[in-house]
């Protein structure tokens, strides 16, 4: 049901068509590429929950540190950059509360993990480069 | 989950795995070992039993600087260091410096404590949830995702060694998710461990006074400390076989 919903959300209400966070600047693919002829990334949308959860156990428990569906990787692509610092993703309008916002789904990841990239994220320091001439 | 990791020693399907596992290693080529404990953990490997993180502490080396405090308080987005905090007395302390004094002879030494990563831990034998738990490779853990906060692990630790989050915090670091509301102490710097590098805590020691390794690994540095001196776990009387040991107590 709530994947009905999530997938019902007009695209227009969703933060990742209007702003262009880190990743798509810098033309990364998601860890699961959108489906052939479509425009959204519907697998993403309803089940990035599943696969978060699944990636959390293996990593608390047992070690394995992947970038694939770690939230930190997740992080790391999807933020914004304003004034060469990264936007919170749990920001208004932000890639993360745009959509919960839009869907009235309660988002408490952020109440324990950072919402930031980490200082030592690889793709904040290429975007910084990339774009530290703009100025 | 728990069923997996709650005594990873002990598990009889993960055993009978294992022994088969060693059993096609041993067979593909006489004498090429194809696992070497040893080598850089690939990001995709598992923690594995054949590891035992341990550390030693070396009390005569310890200038009681608090240096390993600050290192672990920056890398793990904590409070600031003692004194400068607003909150003393329930500010998390994941690695603090006590000093203990000789009942008879009134020697003191300062040394740091910290979660001792035991073999069989107190706090993992008392937690309702099973939060509380013990990675393959002996770091204790909490799961934060399924802590209630109750606290029954604080009580249970002989050695104080964990911190309860009693507001909602902000501005946490990528690699140290905190919440209001959980249990929280030293993970080892599993994000470190786990990537090859030491703790954040040994490798602040101007005075190398730490010590880490593989302590399963008869070769790693700490085998060789730990064979070739005294050392002593803090409350051994316990059975509780800490991974972190003290020199010179």
């Amino acid at each position: 049901m709530a994947a009905l919903v999530v997938m019902m959300i007009p695209f227009a209400s969703i933060a990742d068509d209007k702003t262009s966070y880190i990743g798509k600047d810098l033309g990364k693919q998601c860890v699961i590429p959108i489906a052939d002829g479509e425009e959204v990334n519907y697998e993403m949308r309803a089940n990035h929950m599943k696969h978060l959860l699944d990636k959390r156990d293996k990593t608390m428990h047992l070690g394995v540190r992947t970038e694939e569906f770690s939230l930190k990787g997740c992080i790391d692509c999807h933020a914004t950059v304003k004034d060469g610092k990264p936007v919170k993703v749990n920001a208004p309008g932000e890639f993360c509360a745009g959509c919960h916002k839009a869907a009235s789904v309660k988002l408490d990841c952020f109440e324990c993990h950072a919402t930031v990239p980490s200082k030592n994220s690889k793709l904040l320091q290429e975007y910084l480069k990339k774009h530290s001439a703009d100025k | 989950m728990n069923e997996k990791t709650e005594n990873p020693d002990l598990d009889r399907r993960k055993f009978l795995g294992k022994a088969l596992t060693t059993g096609a290693a041993a067979t593909v080529a006489s004498g090429v070992v194809l696992v070497n404990v040893a080598d850089a953990k690939a990001p995709e490997a598992e923690a594995s039993s054949e590891v035992r993180w341990g550390m030693l502490v070396d009390t005569a080396k310890c200038t009681d600087c608090g240096d390993c405090v600050t290192a672990c308080n920056d890398e793990h987005g904590l409070n600031p260091a003692e004194g400068e905090s607003e909150k003393p007395l329930t500010d998390s302390k994941w690695i603090r410096m006590v000093k203990i004094e000789h009942k008879s002879t009134g020697k003191v030494t300062s040394l740091p404590m910290m979660c001792q990563h035991c073999e069989n831990p107190p706090c993992v034998d008392v937690c309702p949830t099973g939060a509380s738990f013990k990675r393959p490779d002996n770091i204790v853990l909490v799961d934060k995702h399924i802590c209630i906060g109750c606290r029954y692990c604080m009580m249970a630790c002989p050695y104080k060694a964990r911190s309860f989050v009693h507001e909602a915090i902000e501005n946490q670091v990528a690699e140290a998710p905190r919440g209001k509301g959980t249990v929280e102490s030293c993970t080892m710097c599993m994000h470190l461990v786990d990537d090859d590098k030491n703790p954040a805590c040994v490798d602040a020691c101007k005075e190398k006074a730490l010590t880490f390794g593989n302590i399963k690994d008869k070769a790693s540095d700490i085998s060789i400390a730990l064979k070739n001196s005294e050392s002593r776990a803090i409350r051994e009387d316990l059975g509780l076989n800490p991974g972190v040991r003290y020199k010179g107590i």
